[in-house]
């Protein structure tokens, strides 16, 4: 379903030079998988998904959704990806169901359609006592929510989700993950960037570690384990990325 | 591009727009309650202020050495209204105290002097600071001017001549200028450059708010995550922003004539007709207003946009338009003068021409040639603005630029260490030295010519420069190139400098016959090269005049700028953003062209040799030979040669022209290959920014 080949990024910037923020990332997930992407800060997490999103050119490599190339086919490629990330934030100006209406437009769906999708979204994510209330009025979880309805309003097959618990009390977050969980049953491919352990191994069928850029492991979380001697993921990954922080004998 | 997504992105913005109070008010506010307010005030003002002159008592001292004469001057003050005649011992102190309004002082003996038909001084003493003695005086004026008439008239009679043998000619002028066009005429004026300053009002918050407004708040990610495309988002976006600075001008306009047809109405009590008479076809003028104020719009809607949206947050996007606003400002207001006329070669000129225009249909002199004409080659730039806009969107370093943008404190110790200024900052530097040079420099100069020049160059340029570059902890050395060249690339800049200055000879020949210099501004340089004659005050000359703008305009033009706008764009934009820059520094449209030429070359020499010194090099020549050429201390075959450059009546020489131009080809070549040369010595010198190389 989506497939990254070789992707890397590289960021030129008066100040901080030549930042080498992804090198060479190759990964598949299919449909009906949840991808966990783990990495510390400022490994690269955001700019990998970003790339997938085609928010940005990678500098060289490509990525695929169903086969259709991202470099060829962008805005097509963009109808059937729904993205999240701490900068896709809302209209403030707006309220909840206009930004729903809005992204549905954009998305090409028809108007008589988005207004039921708007109300059934609504009610899966309990955001009806809010969704007509201006966008700078509502808590964190709240318009987390009404992001999470953007994002799966045009029933998208991919879903790249940039640290969607990020902020929220256990109520909503509980809330996301079963959302996740369910639109992996209904054959969506996932995959999403988190710093919680607990989630990713809650959840992903297979996790990408990420460190400084580098896609240095990709595998199920047994597996990850076993490779590294470790009972839990969170040990995993702590391991694995101090291992690569040593310099190597 | 699908209309449907374009429309719904204009839609959304429009209403995001209207919900924002601050660009509601800005552009709805202000245009309905400024005219009203602005006139309502200055007539309130003005009525209060003649109510109270009228009404005040004038108190008026007769300093009269007779009793007699008191009595007869009395008589002249008593029919002046509201005179109050007051003895004062010492009328001077008591004028000084704000206790007198006026002091009569007429020599002893008045009736005397008149009997024998004399001459009568009459002195009248006020206060002219205080607007109640100066109103005063004028009111005893007229009452004695009378007294003079009928002494006159009595003169006359008893010299049996008739009133007529003292007036052999009476002269009368009689305005054949219709109303219309007197009125046109007024509002011709100002209108235009009120037009564009409130229009770019109204497209540069929404241009703003909807580039780098819609970054700071974290939302472009999103909308770039939908199918939509990016020209479709530009598109949407432009037909957002020009809709309200159309929205705002039609406003405007509105308020405007409703506010002068009140006052007219007021004023001429009753003949409220005599406004509407200035539109006396009106569909016609409103046809023309809208076609004019259309492509404007675009224009200006473009140009913002593709401006703002550098910028990372609002904040940002301001310092960044400031300059662009001085630079759509300078030709409004200099369209604005009286004797600027729309004609056959200013019509491709953006933003001037339509000024021009405006002014005619107003006169009511506008024909539908020039009206199209203006159209379109506004849309055409309004339309490379856009292409340019679109451009600057497929960029995603700008669109989603994470870099901070300046630094929200202004303390020292705040600000990084760095090797070049900000784009943002060095603009700002620019806007401020221009201000700088507008009134304190104007004002200096017109002291003493050569120690304001001086002064201005020294002390308004390049003081300010070191200084901003040094408190923002910008490393000047590093800022300001100040760095050797090598021996090749010296040479080329001579060649190119010289070649170059005949070539502006050449071109300037070309250009004064479509934007003839003015007398006025020929002379402007006189006072200038007054000491020229001895051989210090040449040497002073050339000192303030040559070098001393040599090194200050370099350091500000091919030292801070040009290593700001590097930040930002690529090496060719920033020489050409550069060398327009220098261009409109010179304040005028005369010297537009010419200067901005000369940057160029100027520009591109100091890009390609990275040293500054090459830049002051080429400054000083040109500015040197300019001089001593026109004052005639040039050996005589470099001036012959310069003199047949510019040709006289018969046009600029070719054979000339092609010396100049090998030349320059020349200086470009030396200056390419002494690159090449530096590159091979040492290999990879600095990473490139962004530029392609
Ligand atoms: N637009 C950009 N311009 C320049 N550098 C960037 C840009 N975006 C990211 N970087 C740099 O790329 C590197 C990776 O950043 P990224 O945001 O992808 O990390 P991350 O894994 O998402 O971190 P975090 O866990 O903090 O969200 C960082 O060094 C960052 O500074
Ligand atoms: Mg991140």
């Amino acid at each position: 379903m989506l497939r990254a080949e070789e992707l890397r990024k590289v960021f030129r910037t008066p100040r901080a030079g030549v930042v080498e923020a992804v090198r060479g990332a190759t990964f598949e997930v299919a449909a009906g998988e949840v991808f966990g992407l783990l990495g510390p800060n400022g490994a690269g997490k955001t700019t990998l998904l970003r790339m997938l999103a085609t928010i940005i050119v990678p500098t060289s490599g490509r990525c695929f959704v169903n086969g259709i190339a991202a470099d060829e086919a962008p805005d097509q490629i963009r109808a059937s990806i729904g993205f999240l990330s701490g900068n896709t934030r809302l209209y403030g100006r707006l309220t909840g169901r206009e930004v729903l209406h809005y992204f549905g437009r954009l998305y090409g769906m028809r108007d008589r359609d988005i207004r039921g999708r708007v109300d059934e979204v609504s009610a899966l994510l309990g955001m009806d006592e809010f969704i007509n209330r201006r966008c700078d009025t509502l808590s964190t979880g709240q318009t987390q929510k009404v992001s999470i309805a953007r994002v799966i309003l045009h029933d998208p097959q991919v879903l790249i989700l940039d640290e969607p618990t990020l902020g929220l009390d256990i109520m909503t977050s509980t809330a996301i993950l079963s959302f996740i969980s369910d639109a992996r049953a209904r054959g969506r491919a996932i995959i999403f960037s988190t710093h919680y352990m607990s989630e990713a191994e809650m959840l992903c069928d297979r996790v990408g570690l990420l460190h400084q850029g580098s896609l240095f492991a990709v595998d199920s979380k047994a597996a990850l384990c076993e490779q590294s001697g470790t009972a839990d993921l969170r040990a995993a990954f702590l391991k694995l990325v101090e291992e690569r922080e040593l310099p190597r004998p | 591009m699908r209309i449907r997504t374009v429309s719904t992105i204009l839609r959304k913005e429009l209403l995001d727009t209207f919900r924002d109070k601050r660009t509601l008010f800005m552009m709805v506010g202000i245009p309905v309650l400024l005219y009203p307010a602005m006139i309502l005030v200055g007539s309130q003002a003005m009525m209060v202020h003649e109510k109270s002159m009228e009404s005040s008592p004038v108190r008026v001292c007769l300093a009269a050495a007779e009793a007699g004469d008191a009595e007869v001057m009395k008589s002249w003050v008593a029919d002046i209204r509201n005179v109050q005649i007051i003895d004062s011992p010492n009328p001077k102190e008591a004028l000084a105290a704000g206790k007198l309004d006026v002091v009569v002082v007429a020599r002893s003996g008045l009736l005397k002097t008149f009997d024998a038909d004399y001459t009568l001084p009459v002195d009248l003493l006020y206060d002219k600071t205080e607007s109640r003695s100066s109103e005063a005086v004028r009111r005893v004026e007229d009452a004695l001017g009378e007294v003079g008439r009928h002494e006159l008239a009595r003169r006359l009679e008893k010299a049996v001549m008739n009133s007529e043998y003292i007036n052999p000619l009476e002269l009368r002028r009689v305005d054949l200028a219709p109303k219309e066009k007197t009125s046109g005429m007024v509002i011709g004026l100002v209108l235009p450059a009120l037009m564009i300053i409130v229009m770019g009002l109204g497209a540069f918050y929404p241009a703003v708010d909807l580039t780098a407004g819609e970054k700071e708040r974290g939302t472009f990610e999103t909308l770039l995550s939908t199918p939509a495309t990016k020209m479709e988002i530009v598109t949407g976006k432009f037909l957002t922003v020009f809709s309200m600075a159309m929205l705002t001008a039609l406003l405007n306009l509105a308020s405007m004539g409703a506010t002068f047809f009140v006052l007219f109405a007021q004023i001429s009590s009753g003949k409220a007709g005599e406004f509407t008479l200035m539109l006396n076809d009106p569909w016609r003028v409103a046809a023309m207003v809208l076609l004019i104020i259309v492509p404007l719009a675009l224009l200006l809607s473009a140009l913002m946009m593709s401006v703002a949206v550098f910028a990372k947050s609002f904040r940002e996007a301001q310092n960044y338009l400031t300059p662009v606003f001085m630079m759509i400002m300078l030709p409004a207001m200099l369209a604005g003068t009286p004797d600027a006329k729309f004609s056959a070669s200013v019509q491709f000129i953006p933003i001037v021409n339509t000024v021009l225009l405006f002014k005619d249909v107003m006169t009511g002199k506008a024909t539908w040639e020039g009206v199209f004409a203006v159209f379109v080659s506004t849309a055409a730039f309004a339309l490379l603005a856009l292409v340019f806009a679109a451009r600057v969107f497929q960029r995603e370093d700008v669109i989603l630029s994470e870099e901070p943008g300046m630094p929200l404190s202004f303390r020292r110790r705040d600000y990084a260490p760095r090797t070049a200024p900000s784009p943002g900052f060095a603009l700002t530097l620019f806007a401020l030295v221009m201000l700088l040079i507008f009134y304190v420099g104007a004002w200096a100069q017109g002291r003493s010519p050569l120690w304001g020049l001086a002064l201005t160059e020294w002390g308004l340029i390049l003081l300010p420069v070191v200084g901003a570059l040094w408190y923002a902890r910008v490393d000047l050395r590093e800022a300001l190139r100040l760095r050797g060249f090598s021996r090749m690339q010296g040479a080329g800049a001579v060649v190119l400098a010289l070649s170059m200055l005949t070539l502006i000879m050449g071109f300037s020949a070309v250009h004064d016959q479509f934007l003839p210099i003015p007398d006025s501004m020929k002379e402007a340089f006189v006072p200038f090269l007054a000491g020229t004659n001895s051989w210090t005050g040449l040497i002073g000359v050339l000192l303030v005049m040559a070098l001393s703008p040599a090194i200050c305009e370099e350091a500000l033009f091919r030292g801070a700028l040009l290593s700001g706008l590097r930040q930002s764009m690529r090496p060719l934009t920033a020489v050409l953003a550069v060398s327009v820059l220098f261009g409109v520094f010179h304040l005028s449209i005369y010297r537009f062209a010419p200067t901005a030429l000369l940057g160029l070359a100027i520009t591109y020499a100091v890009w390609r040799t990275n040293s500054l010194w090459t830049g002051v090099i080429m400054h000083c020549i040109n500015n040197s030979l300019a001089i001593l050429l026109s004052v005639g201390k040039l050996p005589k075959l470099l001036a012959d040669f310069l003199e047949s450059a510019h040709g006289g009546t018969g046009g600029p020489s070719t054979a000339v022209m092609a010396v100049a131009f090998a030349g320059l080809l020349l200086g470009v070549g030396l200056m390419e290959a002494a690159n090449r040369a530096a590159k091979k010595e040492t290999a990879p010198p600095e990473l490139p920014l962004r530029s392609g190389i």
